[in-house]
């Protein structure tokens, strides 16, 4: 056979050969924050099983550099992505740079909304709930009124919509300009983006082009999918800056630095171009500067940038609970007042990017906690590049229905309960729709989390969603509550909690339910599964 | 605990079940929907047969190549209207379906590809499509491919498509044999699945075929919510009284000071003439609302 021949690997087969080698491990229990086994041993063994220097390895290195970035990405993924869940979850120390804050604290907030972010020795110190997941927490002071810690479920996801909704964009303005030129007069198009409509914008002979009736996008027309406000267009972006801002962990990714130049493609294929798009710089010049002056440099190497953005791009989606007929009767509800015209339920991505795909559903059969299962399917395509290492896991970046996210990626003026100040003395009026999965879980609402409930945040709506709003208090009261019913059906849940394909609930197990529970282990899907991260 | 507080609870209870229940039913019914009169005459017409369409639809399915498969679409999509072609062109829909057992994925694309491929003919006008959604019922014996026709249902390109899917997945599942569905969540996400499908659909008798969808899916209250999802009709509103009378009952035994301040006061003093304006209070044309206002 030609070693290079691709396939398809499925998680059974994966599984079957892990398990025919005697190499299933036991769930890596991880709770939302983690101290490493080599900072605090301990006889249950929880923690992380690798020192920061060995989560580093080899650094970025290439495809042929084992235990390099580039290498378990390409080779081993499911590792690449447990690894930067580990530094997800890392409590980083004050020998490896956690720290101080911004100017520690002091200095113009209005130009700079992180001198107001404090610090927190861990991702999953603002994003670790519900229990072991990249979920939602923190309240943060970057802007007057606060900001609530979003959960980052299903954030891959996000980045990839925006980038083609972008890409969209783009080609209608481009060949309506071609039009312009080609008719010696002005041409005016809608602009759509999958199924948004962001307005329309006239070209003109000259090349020039009238955004002056472009909706709910900047200019450019690139759409930002992180952030309340959106303004970062990557998970790497958004990465280095929460490292940087909220932990003090100054990176001096080079790849940020090359994209201010031209593009550059990251680990997860995202494409980064400064010359097209304004990309964020990373807080350190290169590995020696020490812009903190801490003592510490490189104190996020950039291969650990590389798999915490693995990490988040292949992060599962919010998974589903019970669905019923009120569930579907609030679905049918929430469309007719019109929260379907933002909150978008369906979305088609043309290329998936990632590497496996999780449906976590309400199945009391083989759920344990929560009632929930796990099912991965892989989606990568694997390949021997006969070098001898293990073969090339690549993402087979087929379609894929984004289901349940409830978004349009537009920004909305949803009236003045949603505006927000700003330091300066200015308000922030328009927001990103916020995607609606997981929302069941996720109390208290609103970018500022100043609602405490479902039906508060809905009541809250105003502006463009006036009407919207209105229609909802003006239902009969059980008709309210099918759309609540349905809204809270559409919830988070704890991977390391949560029964999987990948490891099944055993209540067999004399120590039920501490041990047995299952988990969504990507452990066993591990070229070396005894290897724990 | 004090008795009345149990009352309390049990009243509230009652009435929250009692309510909901009005238009939520354990299990999926009979369809009593009435059918689009188009439709019913459809299917009562007889047609006649032209051997030599059927002939070359036959060729064409036993060479079998791609080049073959998108002659049938073409040829399927012209005969669009021609009823003495309709024999012909269900042969076409079950050349496409022939292949479900080496590649269903591709089977139901080609079919779908042939469907979305007749512009001219309206979905009410057209006898194929409910002969495909019968037939392509054998797609969907896997959970896998059950999954993937829902998921068709929601990219559907036509309303013909996504009436065809909706009424072919509803069929299905609704026939029970090989439909595997613990906890009836399949069910639950299938019926989720075409109210987006009836959102998306735009023709008529689309939506009413995916209302005839919802009914087998879910039973015919929830598909009365799906056609007019804001109405509350008449027998509701007589359902909401009679509960009503029953919780003031129960409610007038609970000394005043447990009543106060809990959602049972309201109840105890609403009048029904209030309740019934409650209830029927138009609203501002909610299905005039910039759902898919777009410019």
């Amino acid at each position: 056979m030609d070693p290079r021949t691709r396939r398809y690997l499925t998680v059974p087969a994966m599984f079957a050969f892990a398990a025919a080698a005697g190499l299933v491990v036991s769930a890596q229990h991880a709770d939302a924050e983690l101290t490493d086994l080599t900072q605090t041993p301990n006889a249950e063994g929880a923690g992380i099983a690798k020192s920061l220097e060995e989560q580093v390895g080899a650094s970025v290195g290439d495809i042929y550099t084992p235990d390099s970035s580039a290498f378990i990405i390409a080779r081993d993924p499911a590792r690449a992505v447990v690894r930067g869940q580990r530094l997800f979850q890392r409590k980083f120390t004050i020998a490896q740079g956690f720290g101080p804050r911004t100017n520690d604290g002091i200095g113009d907030i209005e130009s700079d909304a992180s001198l107001g972010a404090g610090l927190v020795d861990s991702c999953a110190g603002c994003h670790g709930r519900p229990h072991g997941a990249a979920g939602f927490g923190g309240d943060v002071f970057t802007r007057p009124d606060s900001r609530d810690a979003p959960h980052l479920f299903g954030l891959g996801v996000q980045e990839m919509i925006g980038d083609e909704i972008t890409a969209e964009l783009r080609a209608t303005r481009d060949a309506a300009i071609e039009d312009a030129q080609a008719d010696g007069e002005a041409v005016t198009v809608d602009l759509w983006g999958k199924s948004t409509y962001y307005g329309t914008l006239t070209a003109h002979p000259d090349g020039s082009v009238d955004t002056s009736d472009v909706q709910g996008v900047n200019a450019d027309l690139r759409v930002r999918p992180f952030f309340a406000e959106g303004s970062t267009i990557s998970v790497r972006e958004f990465v280095v800056g929460a490292f940087n801002a909220e932990m003090g962990l100054e990176s001096p990714d080079s790849l940020l630095w090359d994209a201010q130049a031209g593009p550059v493609t990251t680990p997860t294929g995202m494409v980064l171009d400064g010359t097209v798009d304004s990309i964020e710089t990373p807080p350190a010049a290169d590995v020696f500067d020490d812009p903190d002056n801490d003592g510490v440099t490189n104190e996020i190497d950039e291969a650990l940038v590389d798999y915490v953005e693995f990490y988040l791009t292949n992060y599962f989606t919010p998974g589903t609970h019970q669905q019923n007929a009120r569930t579907v009767l609030g679905r049918i509800v929430f469309d007719a007042i019109g929260c379907a015209k933002c909150h978008t339920p369906n979305i088609l991505m043309d290329v998936d990017r990632r590497v496996a795909n999780v449906d976590t559903e309400f199945d009391p059969d083989n759920g344990v906690f929560n009632r929930l299962f796990a099912t991965a399917n892989l989606t990568l395509v694997v390949e021997d590049d006969g070098s001898g290492f293990p073969e090339i896991k690549t993402p087979a970046k087929d379609d894929f229905l984004v289901r349940g996210i409830y978004a349009d990626f537009k920004r909305h003026d949803l009236g003045p309960a949603f505006w927000e100040r700003n330091f300066d003395g200015t308000l922030t009026k328009e927001f990103m729709t916020e995607p609606l999965w997981g929302v069941g879980s996720t109390a208290p609402y609103g970018h500022d989390g100043r609602s405490i409930n479902l039906d508060e945040v809905i009541r809250r709506h105003g502006g463009e969603a006036q009407q919207s709003a209105n229609f909802y208090k003006s239902l009969w009261w059980f008709q309210r509550e099918w759309v609540l019913a349905f809204l809270e059906s559409l919830v988070l849940f704890g991977p390391p909690d949560t029964a999987s394909n990948l490891e099944p609930g055993d209540e067999t197990n004399p120590d039920f339910p501490q041990r047995g529970h299952g988990s969504i282990n990507l452990g066993v899907l591990f070229n070396d599964p005894s290897d724990a991260e | 605990m004090r008795g009345s507080t149990i009352l309390g609870g049990v009243v509230v209870a009652a009435l929250c079940v009692g309510l909901v229940t009005l238009v939520t039913p354990d299990s999926p019914v009979e369809d009593d929907t009435p059918r689009p009169a188009a439709q019913t005459e459809l299917e009562t017409r007889t047609f006649e047969h032209d051997p030599d369409a059927e002939a070359e639809v036959a060729a064409l399915a036993e060479r079998g190549k791609r080049s073959d498969r998108r002659k049938l679409q073409s040829r399927y999509a012209a005969w669009g209207g021609d009823d003495s072609k309709v024999f012909a062109r269900r042969a076409v829909i079950d050349a496409m379906l022939a292949r479900r057992f080496e590649d269903p994925k591709g089977a139901l694309a080609d079919l779908l590809a042939a469907i979305d491929a007749d512009r001219e003919l309206s979905g009410v006008d057209d006898p194929t499509i409910a002969y495909a959604a019968t037939q392509a019922r054998a797609l969907w014996v896997t959970p896998g491919m059950f999954e993937h026709g829902r998921d068709k249902l929601l990219t559907a390109r036509t309303d013909k498509s996504r009436a065809m899917l909706a009424d072919s997945l509803s069929g299905f599942a609704a026939e029970g044999r090989d439909f595997v569905d613990p906890q009836d969540q399949r069910t639950a996400w299938l019926g989720s699945d075409l109210a987006d499908a009836h959102s998306a659909a735009s023709d008529g008798w689309a939506k009413q075929t995916i209302e005839r969808s919802m009914a087998t899916t879910m039973g015919p209250d929830v598909a009365r919510v799906l056609a007019d999802p804001l109405a509350v009709s008449p027998d509701q509103i007589q359902s909401l009284q009679d509960e009503l009378q029953g919780v003031r009952a129960a409610v007038a035994e609970m000394p005043a000071d447990d009543r106060r301040g809990t959602a049972l006061a309201g109840l105890q003093d609403a009048e029904p003439d209030e309740l019934v304006d409650a209830v029927a209070r138009p609203l501002d044309s909610p299905r005039e609302n910039p759902h898919r206002a777009h410019p």
